[in-house]
C-alpha cells in the first residue's frame, strides 16, 4: 500500500470521522434551527427544539414551556406544550384574538401517556410531537411521530392509528386508538375564514396564570414579556382570565362550563369557524343564549339527536343533545368530531352538572 | 418449475378467494397513500381511483386546493366503503373550490359519506352514495352533503339509504341537481336554507318522503328561495320514517310526495307524483311542525308557490300518523289527505294594503287534473279549512333557469 494511503487510512479518515462527530454533537447543543423558507425537516430533532436526551424534552434556549388554564380534551392524552419566539420578534399584547406571534415563531405541542397516570414523573410514552410554524403570511401544520424507541420523530402527513394503553387516575387500565391526524384535518379546528390555520391555545385569558418554570414560579404574560415574547402586557389585575374548568373554589359552574365550551368547541362553534353552519356558538364572547344552545333545534344533526328535540334543555341534562354528543364514542354522532375518540367523563360532568342547574325550561313543547 | 406453476396458480386463487369471502379488512397502505394524493394534491390535479372496493377507516379530506378532480372506474367498480371507520364524521370532507368528483361510491360513513363545505364550484357525477343496509336508523345523515356552497352539480347519482337526506344542500347558492336516482333515504332530495336550485329529471322513489325545501330558522344563511322543481318521478315514497326524532326530516310521515316548507318563490311543475299515501303536495310554514324558533329575521311563512302541470295520483294506504306532519293531517283528514295541501298561513307583510296579496308572494295552484285539495286553515285547527281550489287558480312570476356564475 502506498504510504500516502495508508496516512489517510490510518489519520485523514479518522481525524475527519471525529471532526463529523464533534460538529454533529455540536450543532445537537446549537440553537433551535427553523428556517421558515426552507422545507420542514424530515426529523424532529434537526429542529434543536430540545437540548440534551431528546425524550426528555428540556427546552432549548428561546424555547418556552407554557400551560392553559383550561385545556382541550384529547383522549386524556398529556400534553408538554412549547412556544418558541425567534430573537428580535414579538406579539403585540392583544385580548380580542389569540396572540398574534411573529413569522418565526413555533408552537410545539408534545402529546404523551404516563404509564400509570396516579405517578408523576413516571415512565411515559411520547405520541406525537405537533407543531405549528408561522411561516410568510400563513401557519402551516407538522406532525411528527415518535418511534417506539423514543429517541425521535419523524415527520408524518397521513396521520396514523396507534394502540395506546395507561393506568387511569382510578387505577384501572384503560386503553383506546390513538389517532393522530392527517396533515388536512388540522384546519378543522385551526382554521380562520376558511382560508389560514391559526393557533388556539395561546390567548391572554387562557395564559394568565402561573407556570413553575426551571427557575421559579411566575406568571406566564410576565414571562413571556420578560423573554420578549409579547410587548405591552399590563399590569396581572387589568389581564383577562378565563375560568379554570376543574376549580370549584374559585368560579361557579357557569363559569366553568362556558370555560369547558370554549376550549373544547369554540374554536369550531363560532360565527366565523367551520361549524357556523349549525348556528350553534360556544365560543366564551357568545352572549345570545339560543346560539349557545338553549332550546335551540339541531340544523343537520341527523342521528346525532339521538332522539331529543333540543341542544340544551335547560334543567333537563338528559334531554339535551350536547350531553349526547359528548358522550358517544359512534365517529357519526360524537363531538368534538376532531382529536377526541373517548368520552371525557369529567367534562360530561360539568356540562351536566350546568344544564341541571339551569332554570327549567320545557323549550314551549309538550312532551 | 414448471411444474409448480400449477400449483402456484392453485394457492393464488386459494388465497384470493379467501381474501375475496372474508369480512373486509382495511386496507391501511391503500388509505395512506390515498389520503397522501389528497395531501399533496396541486391545482388541477386529477387523483384517479383504481378498480376494487377498498375499505377505509378515516376519513378522506381534501382542503384549499382549486379545481381537482376525483374520478373512479365507475360508480359500480371503484367502491370506497367506510363500514368500521374510526375516525371522522364522514367519508370524503372537501373544503376546496372547483371540485370535481364523479365515477366512484362511498358508502357506509358513520357521519356524513361525502361533506362539502364553503366551496365555489361542486360537482358529484355518477356516484354511488350512501348505506348499504338502507333503511336503517343508525346510517349516517346524508350521502351527498354540499353546505355554504355556491355552483353544486349533482347529477346521475345513485343516493340511498340515508337517515335524514339522500341529497342534501344546505345553505347554498346555484344548484342544479339531476337526472339522480335517490330511493331508500328518509328524505329523498332536500334543499334548505339555499336559493337558486333547479331540481329535474330525477326518479325519487321508495324513501320516506320525495323531495323537500325547506327553509329552517336559527341559520347564518337563512330565508331561501327561487327553487324549481320539475319533470321528476316522484313514486312510492312510502318507507316508514326511519330517521331519528329531533330531526326536521324525522316528522315527514311516509306517503310523502314533497313539502314546501317555509321557503319563498318555488315552483313545482311537470312531476309524476304517483303512488304517496300521505299526502302528494303539501306548502305549509313552519308554524306546521309546531316547534318555537326565537329568530327574528327567519320567515317562517311560504309565499311565490305555483304548483302546476303536475300528474297526481295517490297511494292507496293511509296516512302515516307516527310523525307530527302525519298527525297534523290525520287530525283534520283521517286517511284521506287532499292530494294537495296549504296550511293557510300567510305572512301579513305579503299582503297589499286592500288585503290583497303581492303577485310574487301568492300561493298558486294550476293545471294539475283531476285533485283533491285543501287550505287546512292550520291557524285555527282547521275549523275554518276549505277544499275550493278555484281561489288559487293563478300564477306566479316565471323563475329564470339556474345559471353557474362562471
Amino acid at each position: 500500500m502506498k504510504p500516502l494511503l495508508r496516512f489517510s487510512l490510518l489519520f485523514v479518515l479518522p481525524a475527519l470521522f471525529i471532526f463529523y462527530m464533534v460538529s454533529c454533537n455540536l450543532k445537537k447543543s446549537s440553537l433551535v434551527a427553523l428556517d421558515v423558507a426552507a422545507k420542514p425537516f424530515e426529523k424532529l430533532s434537526d429542529y434543536n427544539f430540545f437540548a440534551g436526551v431528546m425524550n426528555e424534552l428540556k427546552p432549548n434556549e428561546r424555547v418556552l414551556p407554557y400551560d392553559l388554564i383550561t385545556p382541550l380534551f384529547t383522549d386524556y392524552a398529556h400534553k408538554a406544550r412549547f412556544v418558541y419566539v425567534p430573537e428580535g420578534k414579538h406579539a403585540e399584547y392583544d385580548t380580542t384574538q389569540v396572540l398574534q406571534l411573529p413569522v418565526g415563531s413555533c408552537l410545539i405541542k408534545n402529546f404523551y401517556y404516563p404509564e400509570d397516570f396516579r405517578v408523576k414523573g413516571g415512565k411515559r410514552r411520547i405520541m406525537e410531537t405537533r407543531l405549528l410554524v408561522h411561516r410568510d403570511n400563513a401557519w402551516e401544520a407538522l406532525d411528527y411521530i415518535w418511534n417506539d424507541e423514543q429517541t425521535d420523530a419523524q415527520l408524518e402527513n397521513a396521520g396514523d392509528i396507534k394502540d395506546i394503553s395507561w393506568i387511569h387516575y382510578d387505577g384501572k387500565a384503560r386503553k383506546a386508538d390513538y389517532i393522530i391526524p392527517n396533515k388536512n384535518q388540522c384546519k378543522g379546528c385551526h382554521w380562520h375564514n376558511g382560508t389560514n390555520i391559526v393557533p388556539i391555545g395561546p390567548k391572554v385569558r387562557n395564559l394568565n396564570r402561573n407556570y413553575d418554570y426551571a427557575d421559579g414560579t411566575e406568571n406566564q404574560l410576565v414571562r413571556w414579556q420578560k423573554m420578549g415574547f409579547v410587548t405591552n402586557v399590563p399590569a396581572a389585575a387589568d389581564v383577562p382570565k378565563i375560568a379554570d374548568w376543574v376549580d370549584s373554589v374559585h368560579y361557579n359552574t357557569n363559569e366553568r362550563a362556558r370555560a369547558y365550551l370554549e376550549m373544547n368547541c369554540g374554536h369550531c362553534h363560532n360565527p366565523q369557524a367551520p361549524a357556523y353552519t349549525s348556528g350553534l356558538y360556544l365560543n366564551y364572547t357568545n352572549s345570545n343564549y339560543e346560539a349557545l344552545g338553549f332550546c335551540k333545534t339541531p340544523v343537520a344533526a341527523g342521528k346525532a339527536t339521538g332522539n331529543h328535540f333540543y341542544d340544551i334543555v335547560p334543567g333537563n341534562p338528559d334531554e339535551s343533545i350536547m350531553t349526547f354528543r359528548m358522550k358517544s364514542e359512534d365517529p357519526g354522532i360524537r363531538m368534538p368530531e376532531l382529536g377526541k375518540n373517548l368520552v371525557h367523563t369529567e367534562g360530561v360532568a360539568l356540562i351536566e352538572k350546568w344544564i341541571a342547574e339551569m332554570k327549567p325550561d320545557e323549550c314551549g313543547r309538550q312532551k | 418449475m414448471k411444474k409448480l406453476l400449477p400449483l402456484i396458480f392453485a394457492a393464488t386463487l386459494f388465497f384470493t378467494a379467501c381474501k375475496n369471502n372474508s369480512a373486509p379488512t382495511v386496507d391501511a397502505e391503500f388509505e395512506k397513500q390515498l389520503q397522501e394524493k389528497f395531501i399533496n394534491a396541486k391545482e388541477g390535479d386529477v387523483i384517479e381511483l383504481p378498480e376494487g372496493t377498498f375499505t377505509l377507516n378515516r376519513s378522506l379530506i381534501l382542503d384549499g386546493v382549486k379545481n381537482v378532480t376525483i374520478k373512479g372506474k365507475g360508480m359500480d367498480k371503484t367502491i370506497l366503503s367506510f363500514k368500521g371507520q374510526k375516525d371522522g364524521a364522514e367519508g370524503l370532507r372537501i373544503t376546496a373550490d372547483g371540485i370535481v368528483m364523479e365515477d366512484f361510491a362511498v358508502i357506509d360513513a358513520k357521519g356524513d359519506c361525502i361533506k362539502v363545505q364553503d366551496a365555489t364550484g361542486v360537482t358529484f357525477r355518477r356516484m354511488k352514495v350512501g348505506w348499504t343496509s338502507l333503511h336503517d336508523t343508525k346510517n349516517g345523515s346524508y350521502s351527498t352533503y354540499p353546505v355554504g356552497c355556491t355552483n353544486v352539480i349533482i347529477e346521475e347519482c345513485d343516493v340511498f339509504g340515508s337517515s335524514d337526506a339522500g341529497i342534501y344542500v344546505g345553505q347554498s347558492k346555484n344548484i342544479i341537481i339531476r337526472k339522480n336516482n335517490v330511493h331508500d333515504n328518509v328524505a329523498g332530495i332536500e334543499i334548505e336554507n339555499s336559493t337558486d336550485a333547479d331540481v329535474f329529471d330525477n326518479v325519487s322513489t321508495n324513501n320516506t318522503g320525495g323531495v323537500l325545501v325547506f327553509d329552517l330558522p336559527d341559520l347564518q344563511k337563512k330565508n331561501g328561495s327561487r327553487c324549481r322543481v320539475y319533470n321528476n318521478k316522484i313514486i312510492n315514497n312510502n318507507v316508514p320514517n326511519f330517521g331519528v326524532k329531533g330531526t326536521t326530516v324525522g316528522e315527514i310521515p311516509a306517503g310523502t310526495g314533497i313539502i314546501v316548507m317555509a321557503t319563498n318563490q318555488c315552483e313545482v311543475f311537470n312531476n309524476e307524483i304517483g303512488g304517496n299515501n300521505t299526502v302528494s303536495v303539501a306548502v305549509v310554514s313552519y308554524m306546521a311542525l309546531n316547534k318555537p324558533f326565537k329568530d327574528t329575521i327567519y320567515d317562517p311563512y311560504c309565499g311565490g308557490i305555483f304548483v302546476n302541470d303536475n300528474k297526481i295520483a295517490r297511494g292507496s294506504g293511509g296516512t302515516d300518523q307516527s310523525v307530527v306532519f302525519g298527525k297534523m293531517f290525520a287530525a283534520m283528514f283521517g286517511d284521506k289527505v287532499p292530494d294537495v295541501v296549504f296550511d293557510g298561513f300567510v305572512n301579513p307583510a305579503y299582503k297589499n294594503a286592500d288585503g290583497s296579496i303581492k303577485e310574487d308572494q301568492k300561493i298558486c295552484i294550476r293545471n294539475n287534473g283531476d285533485i283533491t285539495f285543501s287550505n287546512m286553515d292550520l291557524a285555527n285547527k282547521g275549523q275554518n279549512r276549505n277544499s275550493d281550489i278555484s281561489k288559487f287558480d293563478c300564477s306566479t312570476p316565471a323563475l329564470n333557469e339556474v345559471k353557474l356564475i362562471q
